[in-house]
């Protein structure tokens, strides 16, 4: 046998045990978060940073002449429904200029969350001040399709864990507001004018379209989440996101100060309970401290699943109370087979 | 863009420990050493990019460390010739086996090693580059930041060397 084939067998069986490569695996990530990089790596085209810093300077100068210039245009524009002469300054220029000033992936997910929010918020507007036709229902449509296209290539751009973290958050918010299309659809309720049947007949189109994104994204995010206990880094990153998730304030979840952060032990436990969970159902600060103990664990999937259940709840919880106390409607538990578990912001202000 | 670096990192380490591993086992023919080298090779690579460096290819650059790292613990442990260390039969632990005596592996393993133990060090590195690690000229090139051309003369040079030897 030639040497160089005696090498080729030779190497076949020089091969890294399991246990190393796990010690070697331990001891990079200890090293690693122990020295972080450097927050500009000296690496980074310097130009492109340049560029990218007086694109920035250029937008937000721009932003605030145009602030001082038309604030009131602008918060009209804000407010602004499809239909409207502002409406079109609204999607073309001040939401744009929010894309622009969202700077790290995270941000700009939880910025095309909102923006489809948004969106389903406009339309259960139109829908009570009875305008919408089907005409104005096709633009909502129009513009929710856009808007859920533009948000998953962005989200596509997180981790695996990220992307899990971002889907599950869009989740909440179309489960929410379908289940507030449903309550401004009911008889008596929400609804004025002339054509009430009309209205009702579109926003059961409305309903079933945003059912329909709903269930995608319910996949989209049980795949993510799968995805990412599928390899030691993006293991990593589902400690990251859940660490991070129960390190922010509450009240970036839930839209009030509820005194703490999600992570904490003995936080609000009883105001989020009161508002999310009936009494039978674990209440979210007890799964967060959960989600805490599976990461301490390492079981770094569960963690994370665990954190997103709850994020979802709370969000969604958010949404249909805020669209409850608008519209002074009751908002019921979605009757579909797809509605979030027993718990997802089923005890709803009258 | 942190943690796109840290990702790409993690990712590389999935990818090339174990072909770090070998490359560094067919230079020192010692698992323990072999293991500790692949360690180090990542380690200086991390702490090299956590000072805010560059780097544009990391397959190459992982290469580059392992085989310094290499060089500079020969020089610094005065280590014997690969050929010595054999004879005193502290090697002998080493050669990969499935743990039956398999006498005709041993005797292939030990030719391998004293083979490449008489190699000058440069055509040692090469050999393993091109044999083990089953890089291609251009790649080699690469980590040896030489041009492919002089890659491949240095590849023919130490094959010869090698059938000489034998």
């Amino acid at each position: 046998m030639d040497i160089f084939e005696k090498i080729q067998k030779l190497k076949k069986e020089v091969r890294l045990t399991e246990s190393s490569r796990d010690a070697g695996r331990h001891h990079l990530s200890v090293l690693m978060s122990q020295n972080p990089l450097p927050e500009t790596p000296q690496g980074i085209n310097v130009r492109h940073i340049i560029l990218m810093r007086n694109l920035r300077f250029y937008l937000a100068a721009f932003g605030m002449i145009f602030i001082l210039a038309g604030t009131a245009t602008t918060l009209a524009a804000e407010r602004s429904l499809p239909g409207d002469a502002l409406y079109a300054l609204k999607l073309g220029l001040t939401e744009p200029l929010r894309d622009a000033l969202s700077v790290s992936n995270s941000a700009k997910s939880d910025w095309q969350v909102q923006k489809i929010n948004r969106r389903l918020e406009e339309a259960e507007k139109l829908a009570v001040l009875g305008r919408l036709d089907e005409s104005a229902r096709k633009e909502v449509e129009k513009n929710l399709v856009a808007a859920e296209s533009n948000a998953s290539r962005i989200i596509s751009k997180n981790s695996s864990a990220g992307i899990a973290k971002a889907t599950s958050e869009l989740e909440a918010v179309l489960s929410a507001h379908s289940r507030v299309i449903s309550a401004i659809s009911a008889p008596g309720l929400g609804l004025a004018g002339d054509g009430e049947e009309s209205r009702k007949e579109e926003l059961g189109v409305l309903r079933e379209k945003v059912r329909e994104i709903y269930s995608v994204t319910k996949e989209k995010r049980i795949r993510a989440e799968e995805l990412s206990v599928q390899s030691s880094s993006s293991l990593q990153d589902a400690r990251n996101v859940v660490e991070k998730t129960l390190s922010s304030p509450i009240s970036e979840t839930m839209g009030f100060d509820a005194g703490g952060t999600l992570g904490e032990r003995n936080i609000s436990r009883e105001s989020v309970a009161s508002i999310v969970s009936p009494p039978e159902s674990d209440e979210p600060s007890k799964l967060m401290e959960e989600a805490g103990q599976k990461i301490r664990e390492g079981d770094y999937g569960a963690g994370l699943r665990i954190s997103n259940d709850v994020v979802r709840q709370m969000k969604e919880a958010e949404i249909v109370n805020q669209a409850s106390d608008f519209y002074g409607v009751k908002i019921e538990p979605d009757d579909s087979e797809e509605a979030l578990p027993a718990g997802a912001g089923s005890d709803i202000r009258e | 863009m942190n943690r796109k670096v840290e990702e790409q990192f993690l990712k590389a380490y999935e990818e090339y420990a174990e072909a770090i591993y070998r490359h560094c086992y067919f230079r020192v023919f010692n698992k323990g050493r072999a293991e500790e080298l692949m360690q180090d090779t990542f380690t200086k690579t991390w702490l090299y990019l956590s000072r805010g460096k560059k780097v544009d290819n990391l397959r190459a650059f992982l290469y580059r460390v392992a085989g310094n790292l290499v060089i500079d613990e020969s020089r610094k442990n005065k280590m014997a010739s690969l050929e010595e260390w054999l004879e005193s039969g502290e090697g002998e632990n080493d050669i990969p086996s499935d743990g039956h005596k398999d006498i005709l592996r041993s005797a292939m393993a030990k030719e391998v090693m004293r083979a490449m133990g008489k190699l000058h060090k440069d055509n040692q590195e090469i050999l393993t580059l091109r044999f083990v690690s089953d890089l291609t000229p251009k790649e080699i090139a690469e980590i040896l930041e030489i041009s492919p051309n002089n890659a491949s003369v240095r590849i023919n040079r130490a094959i010869s060397e090698l059938r000489k030897i034998i």
